[in-house]
């Protein structure tokens, strides 16, 4: 029996790439909306439909031998992947109740669907569930080639991305304000106070009014974005240079979440165009009108991009299709054009082989191996042909390096004994350029924001194109509040004791109080004065643990760990930001996106509850190590 | 044993169970009050004063002295209601007093018992005799005999400092300027002195210094007549201190109380608004727009 080709060139990558494990749960993948099988020739959809009815428990010879078939007739038509094939698999696995016992028959349809992410998702999560450290490293660095290929999740990737960093972005936003301005009620309010000497009791009237500030913008259902600011900028005179970074570091999120709205909005145009048109395969959707989509400056590739992904598609399409002629000249025209030159020598190569020109085809495969010497199907195509033409020698000089560069394809799961019938392999577009062309800033943007859902949803009543000046004048504001806090006799609440005290000058200078400083507990005199202490140390003191627990990390920004708190609350963001993204998809009627979203949700959801109870014990912790070190703790008092 | 103190007094009735080395309990009742003091083999080991009287509670007298907060005491009560154990042994469990502390301040409670029932003329007295083991908290025994002695002393001098002192309540602070050193005073002065750090009120100096109202008094009136403290008429303001002091607490309880509700519905209104904002049904297909891609 042949032996299994060995991989082990993405051993470091996959080493590196373990902390993203969890992240790449999180993403996307691929499958088919209603015709799974649309835009591939009749041969492989009838045989693709074969393999789906194949698959089920205590079949995994049927399977194996439906999936060797599908793969030589794939090979045939230049075919890479059937990405639609496995959450088919899955669906059906789910609907008969063999959902559980679906590993084997998932795995096989890796063969025929390696560029599929959701599969190679799957089987990590199969994985770590049975404890393979082995097949760990292999599916991940599977995974990871997947991703670095086109195919139509991609701006599904790019969306997801954004959704989740804005939905991140907005949870930390509303934790901060909401974290400060309770740091900041007890020294506001004395200060509001300020303003109704005349009253008997100006407490009250001051703690109404904070209240109110805080409550009105969320009962009038103000955008989050905006309550935030304004919740920042009336806090800002109060806080700490720390507390002043997790406030400028929301503000500046917000900006980013506005902007997140504009890319969204226009990748969601590009989504609607797409699936007008054809399918690709592994490759994507074939847009109707992509001249015009590309035209548009709100589009989210940059034109000349576009064009070039265009073109390559164009002409992947004609080869599947079997236009031989017509495909040989597109991958000449790309060629000509010097575009992803090494991909297009490597197809025209193996559509001339195909033709029968053998010899063009091999030096396009030199060609193709001398642009892209490490990676690529290359060699191991002009191999293959070698053989074919009995160029033994030929074939024999370039062995090893032409199984080098296979086993470099690891996604693709070449098995030796299953390349024995002159397979070619062709070059799917690279996804690299394109990602960094999808985050390219561009104008169609900024004119896309006042449009996207999340102007409406998360900075009304501002007018669209005043938010980005309202959260600068709001961060400026902020600004010039600390400034003159520095300048003007405000109130300052001590963080141990709450006693609160008219101070001018930097915080970090006068938020404990002289008495803590002086750690006299609850004071040297008894009477009135005693009291009147150990009655605000009692205060406070529920205050910040009734903080602490509500809005978890607030304790600890009291005990004047700011960043640290601000790592907390970015931590605890993220984790909600997953839980929002997921929560939607459940019940998705994708079986496989549904059923790993599930798992997300629920496993983002005990991640935030552990997070909530431990910031809020550490908080609570943190903040009576501040009592028990200025001595007002009550063991102490 | 039982009868009635104009029959039997009370010196004769505490000499009487010291002297046979008798373990049981003797209650005294009078002036609407019982007194009820434990004997283990002829010594006093422990008193329970009449619940009508908190002067003499030993929680009331940790507040005064302030090791006690008046919260600490009430939740110290609530766990002694529920717990059954005594308040000076949940007192020691729970670090708030060292037994030391505990034990002196368990005699004090005992003299200013023995002093209260001394003054007696009309009342009855029962004696129940039963094994009585003292608490690991409790301190030493006290002998009957040497307290005895401290007592008379009490009755015959306590009118005589009382009269030197201002009638009524009165304030006492340190005269300002004046410098003392502590070698000259005696032990009571001393501690007298120094608890007048605490309180200008002379019966939480008492407790602060762990002095009874007579030893507080004596050494209060010799300070005196050394010059060193000036004693006063309680200023309306000051009497009223305690009062007003626990009208602010109950007012500042309501409004923190009131303020509670309002944030916490302030709360309740924020949360639903980010549950609208960011996993309402709603916002979650928004935020689940990426599947449209596949």
């Amino acid at each position: 029996m042949t032996p299994r080709v060995p991989n082990r060139a993405g051993c470091l990558l996959t080493t590196v790439s373990l902390p993203l494990v969890f992240l790449l749960l999180l993403t996307p993948w691929d499958s088919s909306a209603g015709e799974p099988f649309q835009g591939y020739p009749e041969g492989i959809r009838a045989h693709a439909n074969r393999v789906v009815e194949a698959a089920g428990t205590g079949k995994a010879e049927t399977l194996a031998v439906e999936v060797r078939s599908l793969r030589q007739l794939m090979f045939r038509h230049s075919v890479i992947s059937l990405n639609a094939l496995p959450d088919l698999v899955f669906e059906r696995a789910a609907k008969e109740g063999w959902k559980q016992n679906a590993s084997a028959a998932v795995r096989e349809l890796a063969k025929v669907a390696p560029l599929s992410v959701p599969l190679w998702a799957w089987m990590i999560r199969d994985d770590l569930r049975r404890l393979d450290p082995e097949r760990f490293a292999y599916d991940l660095s599977g995974m990871w080639d997947a991703l670095r290929m086109y195919s139509p999740a991609l701006l599904g990737y790019a969306a997801w991305v954004l959704l989740f960093g804005s939905a991140a972005a907005c949870w930390f936003a509303a934790w901060a304000s909401i974290a400060l301005l309770l740091r900041a009620r007890p020294a506001l309010t004395a200060d509001v106070s300020r303003l109704f000497r005349q009253f008997p009791n100006p407490e009250i009237p001051a703690a109404l009014v904070v209240l109110s500030c805080f409550a009105a913008p969320v009962i009038a259902g103000v955008g989050l974005g905006v309550c935030a600011v304004f919740w920042i900028a009336l806090s800002a005179g109060y806080l700490r240079r720390g507390e002043l970074v997790i406030a400028t570091t929301a503000v500046l999120l917000l900006g980013g979440v506005y902007l997140c709205g504009g890319i969204l909005h226009s990748v969601s145009r590009f989504s609607g165009d797409s699936r007008e048109g054809g399918w690709l395969g592994c490759e994507g959707y074939i847009p109707r009108s992509w001249p015009e989509a590309a035209g548009s400056s709100g589009h989210p590739l940059s034109m000349a991009r576009w064009e070039e992904m265009v073109k390559f598609s164009r002409a992947r399409a004609e080869m599947q299709g079997g236009s031989l002629e017509s495909a040989d000249r597109m991958w000449t025209e790309q060629i000509l054009d010097g575009k992803e030159a090494a991909g297009a020598y490597n197809n025209r190569g193996i559509v001339r082989a195909r033709l029968g020109r053998t010899q063009e085809a091999l030096s396009d495969f030199e060609a193709s191996a001398a642009l892209s010497p490490t990676g690529g199907p290359a060699w191991w195509n002009a191999y293959q042909l070698h053989l074919q033409l009995f160029q033994l020698e030929q074939a024999n000089r370039i062995h090893s390096v032409a199984w080098a560069s296979i086993r470099n394809l690891s996604s693709l799961n070449f098995l030796a004994e299953e390349m024995t019938h002159g397979e070619l392999v062709p070059s799917p577009l690279q996804a690299g350029d394109i990602w960094k062309s999808l985050f390219t800033l561009r104008g169609g943007w900024l004119r896309a924001l006042e449009e996207s859902s999340f102007y409406g949803r998360f900075f009304r009543p501002v007018p669209a194109r005043w938010v980005l000046a309202f959260l600068a004048a709001g961060w400026l504001w902020a600004a010039v509040w600390k400034l003159l806090s520095l300048k003007v006799w405000l109130h300052s609440a001590c963080r141990s004791c709450g006693t609160r005290t008219m101070v001018v000058g930097m915080r970090e200078t006068t938020d404990i109080c002289n008495s803590c400083r002086a750690q006299v507990g609850a004071g040297f005199r008894g009477g009135e004065e005693r009291e009147r202490r150990i009655l605000n140390i009692t205060h406070h003191r529920r205050y910040v643990r009734a903080c602490s627990v509500i809005f978890p990390g607030s304790g600890a920004l009291w005990a004047g760990k700011d960043l640290r708190a601000m790592i907390y609350g970015v931590i605890l963001c993220l984790s909600l930001g997953a839980l929002t993204v997921s929560l939607g998809v459940g019940s998705a009627d994708r079986a496989l996106v549904s059923d790993l979203q599930t798992l997300v949700s629920g496993a983002a959801l005990a991640f935030v509850a552990l997070l909530w109870a431990g910031g809020a014990w550490w908080g609570w912790r943190s903040f009576g190590a501040l009592q028990l070190r200025y001595n007002v703790a009550r063991e102490r008092t | 044993m039982q009868g009635k103190i104009a029959d039997f007094g009370i010196p004769d009735i505490f000499q009487l169970v010291s002297s046979q080395g008798k373990s049981g309990s003797l209650a005294i009742s009078g002036n609407d009050r019982v007194t009820i003091f434990l004997f283990s083999d002829g010594k006093i080991v422990d008193v329970q004063p009449d619940r009508r009287e908190p002067r003499s509670l030993l929680g009331t007298m940790l507040r005064d002295a302030g090791l006690l907060t008046e919260s600490e005491l009430r939740r110290i009560l609530d766990a002694q209601n529920s717990g059954g154990k005594k308040i000076g042994e949940i007192l020691v469990e729970k670090g708030k007093v060292s037994p030391e502390v505990l034990a002196r301040y368990l005699t004090l409670q005992v003299k200013e018992c023995l002093f209260d029932v001394l003054t007696l003329r009309e009342g009855e007295y029962r004696f129940e005799g039963f094994a009585v083991r003292p608490g690991r908290w409790s301190g030493e025994p006290i002998r009957p005999d040497v307290l005895m002695m401290e007592g008379m002393q009490f009755l015959d001098e306590y009118p005589r400092y009382r009269e030197k002192l201002p009638a009524g309540t009165f304030r006492v602070i340190r005269r300002k300027g004046e410098k003392v050193d502590p070698y000259v005073l005696s032990e009571e002065e001393r501690l007298l002195w120094k608890a007048l750090d605490f309180s200008e009120d002379p019966d939480r100096v008492f407790r602060k210094a762990c002095l009874t109202g007579f030893e507080g008094a004596r050494g209060l009136v010799a300070l005196l007549e050394r010059g060193l403290v000036e004693v006063g008429p309680v200023e309306r303001e000051r009497e009223d201190l305690v009062y007003r002091l626990r009208e602010e607490r109950v007012r500042r309880r309501r409004l923190e109380w009131a303020l509670s509700a309002l944030w916490a519905g302030a709360a309740v209104a924020a949360a639903a608004w980010l549950h609208k904002a960011l996993l309402s049904p709603y916002a979650a297909e928004a935020f689940a727009e990426w599947v449209r891609f596949f």
